[in-house]
């Protein structure tokens, strides 16, 4: 393998990790925010990639896509959290209900099972077109337009998740999920917290498989699945580098590069021939169990470490 | 300031009516401190759950001020009613900072809008509050309140519920879960944060000694009715033993 094939595999990775960022973003403000998993997800990155896919595909400006694949991903957010706040439903089941309607949803939107649209009508045709005009070679134009146009989706929603968290109203959320009865009693209404959340996390998570979809020039029904792991996966692994008493806005840039480590590390295993791609999942599992476990060792072995000192 | 009249609570179990509360009837004047002492089962936590809008109750009106406010949702009431709870987790969020958990409790039961949680100002508020009683939890503003100790816990979530003077202050056993001496000093604090600012408080108690020496007025709860109301020099004369004596007749 030759220099320039890594380089080039190195940012296919960047690209593809900066894209998923955002879903990410949407399992921690699930899992860590609001203390609960949400599963809807999988079926709202699909959702979103459905929703984009088709508009592009019947002409459709890509802003207009990508702004509809978001609201998509909001509106199943807010079904999984009436569910789950108005039916007093749990949260997992409401979150696996929802997903498993949209898959008919998306069937029906894409009439069909998969749908693709031409390569000059994406997100990422505009920002190409200028690099090649800096001759910059056409395969490596592409693979920079997915870094920019990731970068600057993550940007927007790391921003705009920071913005919102240092407000009254954003502390109010963060409390709900810490401690519910504590909230409920200083008078947060607490279930129209749980909608809001939910809403942002999955309209997030719908705009990352618009972008995800556009990326792999085309949208499927299976789309989202698996995205909860990798979400997982990448929290976990950002968590591992983020330093201990980071704030917000550190947490949230260490978990993105979470998502850009985990995309990096699947790349060489490819890369380095020691694994066919039908391995990915495979190596998508072993490497959110790694992940998972590490804290745990290094709890396992600090206090064995202080049983020693007394 | 608050009154409750023929509050009744019934939970039917199917086979017959069981009151947990029979009835009850109890006037509080303003910037009153009453002491409620009663065997498990007497009814002192659903009485708290009725006040603060957990619990529906069967028959009665609950007033603050003169209107009755049994209609109105539990988190409008968190407007007019600060909480400490027994248990020292449930007070504070304890992945959020001192300061934030302060900052929740500042603009308790009002409007929580997009203005920035935390602003200087507050911060320095919140640092003289907390100074005031020389225990350095002023430096512990940047920290996790997850950090704090049990007695901590229970000193900030007392300053919590009375940044912004409460019309009513419920007291839940708050001093249950510490031991004797960070009980002590929490209960002194209590005394003077109650005292300062003149907040009609109700504390429940499993310490008798506390109920005696604590309020101005000690309320005994048994089978859901009030069979005790005792104030002033009648309350101060009364003793441990004597008050064992009548939980258990």
């Amino acid at each position: 393998m030759t220099a320039d094939m890594f380089l080039t595999s190195m940012y296919g990775s960047l690209g593809q990790g900066l894209l998923y960022a955002p879903v990410v973003i949407g399992v921690f403000m699930s899992l860590r925010i609001m203390k609960r998993p949400d599963l809807t997800i999988e079926g709202t990155f699909a959702f979103g990639a459905v929703i984009a896919m088709t508009l592009l595909h019947n002409g459709v400006h890509f802003m207009v896509a990508l702004a509809l694949a978001a609201l998509g991903g909001c509106l199943a957010g807010l079904a999984t959290a009436l569910i789950h706040t108005k039916l007093k439903i749990d949260g997992i089941i409401s979150g696996l209900l929802v997903t498993m309607a949209l898959f008919s949803v998306n069937l029906f939107v894409m009439g069909g099972s998969t749908i693709s649209a031409p390569l000059g009508s994406f997100v990422f045709a505009p920002v190409r077109e200028r690099l090649l005009r800096l001759d910059i070679q056409p395969f490596n134009a592409l693979l920079w337009s997915y870094i920019i146009i990731g970068a600057i989706a993550l940007s927007v929603v790391i921003f705009v998740l920071f913005m919102l968290y240092k407000t009254s109203f954003g502390l109010s959320i963060r409390a709900t999920g810490d401690n519910e009865r504590m909230a409920c009693a200083i008078g947060v209404n607490v279930d129209s917290r749980k909608i809001f959340s939910l809403v942002v996390s999955n309209g997030i998570t719908g705009l990352a498989g618009a972008l995800v979809a556009q990326q792999q020039s085309g949208a499927e029904v299976h789309s989202g699945a698996g995205v909860l792991i990798i979400g997982l996966a990448s929290l976990v692994i950002g968590e591992i580098i983020a330093p201990k008493h980071a704030g917000m806005l550190a947490r949230l840039i260490f978990i993105s590069l979470g998502s850009l480590i985990y995309f990096t590390c699947i790349t060489l295993v490819l890369v380095s021939g020691l694994l066919g791609p039908e391995w990915t999942r495979m190596l998508t599992a072993v490497f959110a169990l790694t992940a998972i476990c590490v804290p745990k060792l290094h709890e396992h072995l600090f206090k064995k470490r202080i049983e020693v000192a007394r | 300031m608050i009154s409750l009249k023929d509050i009744s609570q019934i939970f039917d179990n199917g086979v017959d009516n069981n009151y947990v509360l029979k009835s009850l009837s109890l006037d509080i004047p303003e910037g009153q401190f009453v002491t409620i002492i009663g065997g498990n089962g007497a009814g002192k936590s659903t009485l708290f759950n009725i006040i603060n809008g957990n619990l529906y109750p069967t028959s009665g009106s609950i007033l603050i001020d003169g209107k009755d406010i049994k209609r109105t949702s539990h988190s409008a009431r968190a407007a007019l009613i600060a909480r400490v709870f027994q248990d020292p987790n449930t007070g504070v969020c304890p992945d959020l900072t001192v300061a934030e958990n302060m900052a929740l409790a500042n603009s308790r039961g009002k409007w929580r809008f997009f203005r920035w949680a935390i602003r200087k100002k507050d911060i320095a508020f919140f640092e003289e509050r907390l100074a005031e009683f020389e225990l350095g939890l002023e430096n512990m503003l940047r920290k996790k309140a997850s950090l704090l100790s049990g007695g901590q816990r229970q000193v900030v979530s007392l300053i919590m519920a009375t940044l912004q003077k409460p019309r009513l202050l419920l007291l839940d056993e708050h001093t249950a879960a510490l031991d004797p001496r960070i009980a002590k000093q929490v209960m002194s604090i209590t005394k003077k944060l109650v005292e300062e600012q003149k907040i009609t408080t109700i504390m429940i108690s499993h310490n008798m000694s506390d109920a005696i020496e604590y309020g101005d007025r000690l309320l005994m709860l048994n089978s859901g009715e009030i069979v005790m109301d005792v104030s002033g020099q009648q309350k101060s004369d009364l003793t441990p033993a004597q008050l064992i004596t009548l939980f258990e007749s």
